[in-house]
């Protein structure tokens, strides 16, 4: 029974997002199967959260997830019937060559591996004290998370002000399988690196034009150690590469639409830049740079009502979900202060700090191989490229980079180098797809160049 | 390169189209240092391919190099299972305390507690064990109310001091050992204490 209730979660997440999906991309002719997969999957968890969250205000129990699950298939057939009636038609990309299968199978072994490693591992301390925690308690109470967890300062350690993309998407497991259970609800974590690796390949081929340096990168990207190898991995239940997943969306496809303005390229950038902030509260730093972004690349394009309209979504979840909070009468967190002039002068001798537990962050093997030296030779590449689209890629790895460690200026913990520590890898990672991206589209450019 | 240089400069092609006008020769000899320029552009950029090529076989060499033996044995520790509802939650119990079944266990015990007024949870400040088997029986203790209180000192007498024991309904220590004034605390796991009922001293 367990396991029927993981399928129809499953199913229904993924239909609904694959009728998102489709009601975007009804009118681009040529569906590529394997992109509205990854992306049903992201818009599913999306959609199904927001929907849980929302409902979850006048009902609850097995109506909730009545209500829920009818506009999951709502939406998966609207998707459906537009698709039919424009007459676009699904295409499965096969490899075309040894090393694409080659490559191709490599990646595949790798999706497989990280389904078996993360039934290996439990939850992590964060996976289990600030996202499950959430999922299991809303589960004990029907479905809804009852308004006292906001406010009891002693339940403050588990962050009630974290959005719900998460927690929402483990309570709709849990409502099909009946019960709270730890085990098989770690089977969303490795879905992420299947949908985050294969939109890396494909990115990387749409932009260059070139099918194996997006293959290479794909398959590369398993092998950065936190990634797959530390406590804020992908097998643990952390968000923080479910939001470097969103991230590296939201980015692809608005240098897709900078490429080729179509309305399927905005509305998807529109989607994911949505879902950034509901996944993490940081993903409203990286919410506002691909917003900047968008405005740039829409400046020469003479289309910035297209990207104004584009933020609107994501301005929404954001407004909203703070309303929530207050009206829940959340316990405010500790871990930042406001940010404000005056602590920033007061604050400003953490630079040196600050600088050097980044530097030392980003050089430790252990951690990152030599990813970030990667990245840096890739950035350099876009900057040498003097095109906009590729300095705004450029940009999107090297801002958030930057921006991150600086936020430690207003840490309020009694060592804030302690804080940096313990948190900056886990933030790092939101970028790390985004550098294979630069990577990925580095490899092709001296050809480019040259023409 | 040698090829377009003669193509253009001298020998069969010149000779067929031009022949020995002097015009023709001239824009011939023109285009000598254009072919150059091409051949040497050509040697440049497949220079340039060869560093490229070069130099990301190498990067991607070592970022393997590196990773191989970190991302490896990682994989393969471990193995899979319990499928169990509480697999995480109990497993982290079971290394802190040594409860089995203590995401069942716990919450039954504390069920006999008195249901007005909190459960205070004691800790250790800034011993990471002490504060994560705080925040666990937090999470277990749900839904009643909690409130952690994180010890700077050894002992928890002045931190204690000012809770009205009628306004709580328990106090559980948390790789704390439980002020003799309290009473009599009840043992739960290898480091954790409940004390049901506390009286002042």
């Amino acid at each position: 029974m367990t396991l029927l209730g993981l399928s129809a979660a499953y199913v229904t997440i993924l239909f609904a997002g694959f009728g998102i999906t489709l009601l975007m991309f009804a009118k681009a002719g040529r569906l590529n199967l394997v992109e509205c997969s990854c992306l049903s999957w992201l818009l599913g968890i999306g959609a199904v959260s927001l929907l849980v969250w929302l409902c979850g205000t006048f009902c609850s129990g097995l109506l909730l997830q009545a209500v829920v699950a009818i506009a999951c298939l709502a939406l998966g057939i609207s998707g459906w019937t537009i698709k039919r009636k424009l007459g676009s038609k699904f295409t499965l990309p096969l490899p075309r060559n040894l090393i694409e299968w080659l490559l191709t199978s490599l990646l595949l072994v790798e999706i497989t591996v990280f389904f078996y490693v993360s039934f290996k591992h439990t939850l992590g301390w964060d996976g289990l004290l600030n996202w499950e925690i959430k999922a299991r308690y809303a589960f004990l109470n029907g479905g809804v998370i009852p308004g006292s967890y906001y406010s009891n300062p002693g339940r403050a350690f588990s962050h009630p002000e974290y959005p719900l993309a998460i927690p929402f998407t483990e309570l709709w497991l849990y409502l099909w399988m009946a019960e709270p259970h730890q085990f098989w609800v770690k089977t969303i974590f490795p879905l992420f690196y299947a949908a985050g690796a294969l939109l890396l390949a494909l990115f990387v081929t749409r932009l260059s034009t070139k099918r194996w340096p997006g293959l290479i990168v794909a398959t590369l990207l398993a092998f950065v150690p936190f990634l797959s190898a530390s406590p804020g991995g992908i097998t643990v239940g952390y968000v923080d590469f479910p939001m470097s997943v969103f991230y590296l969306a939201a980015l692809g496809y608005l240098l897709c639409w900078y490429r080729e303005d179509t309305v399927s390229n905005i509305s998807m950038f529109a989607g994911c830049l949505a879902l950034l902030p509901w996944i993490k509260s940081e993903g409203l730093i990286l919410w506002v740079l691909l917003v900047f972004f968008g405005l740039c690349l829409s400046l020469p394009k003479h289309r910035t009502r297209q990207v104004t309209l584009a933020l609107l979504p994501g301005l929404f979840i954001v407004v909203g979900w703070r309303l929530y909070l207050r009206l829940m009468h959340t316990f405010p967190h500790s871990d930042f202060a406001h940010p404000s002039f005056s602590l920033l002068h007061q604050n400003f001798g953490r630079l040196a700090d600050i600088g050097r537990v980044f530097s030392e962050d980003v050089s430790t093997p252990v951690y990152w191989s030599i990813f970030w030296l990667l990245a840096a030779v890739a950035i350099g590449y876009a900057l040498a490229a003097r095109k906009l689209e590729k300095v705004i890629l450029a940009m999107a790895v090297l801002l958030p980079i930057v921006l991150y460690p600086l936020a430690y200026v207003f840490s309020t913990w009694p060592s804030y180098t302690a804080h940096m520590t313990s948190s900056l890898p886990r933030l790092l990672l939101h970028v790390v797809p985004a550098g294979w991206l630069a990577i990925g589209l580095a490899l092709t450019q001296p050809k480019g160049q040259v023409r | 390169m040698a090829e377009l240089a003669d193509a253009y400069g001298s020998g069969p092609y010149g000779a067929t189209r031009g022949g020995s006008s002097p015009l023709v020769s001239n824009l011939l000899d023109d285009q000598t240092p254009v072919g150059c320029n091409v051949s040497r552009k050509l040697t440049h950029m497949q220079l340039r391919l060869y560093i490229h090529i070069g130099l990301w076989c190498a990067l991607f060499a070592v970022f393997l190099a590196f990773a191989i033996p970190i991302v490896g044995p990682a994989l393969v520790e471990n193995q899979i299972g319990p499928a169990e509802v509480n697999r995480s939650i109990d497993a982290y119990i079971l290394a802190l305390t040594g409860i089995e079944h203590g995401s069942e266990k716990l919450p039954d015990v504390f069920s006999r507690l008195p249901k007005a007024g909190p459960l205070i949870i004691v800790v250790r400040k800034d011993d990471s064990q002490s504060e994560f088997l705080g925040m666990m029986i937090g999470y277990v203790s749900w839904p009643r109310e909690i409130k952690l209180i994180k010890l700077a000192t050894p002992t928890a007498e002045k931190e204690l001091a000012g809770i009205n024991p009628d306004s709580i309904s328990g106090l559980v220590f948390c790789l704390v050992d439980p002020p003799a004034w309290l009473g009599k605390p009840i043992r739960l796991g290898s480091s954790i204490f409940l004390v049901p009922l506390p009286k002042t001293g």
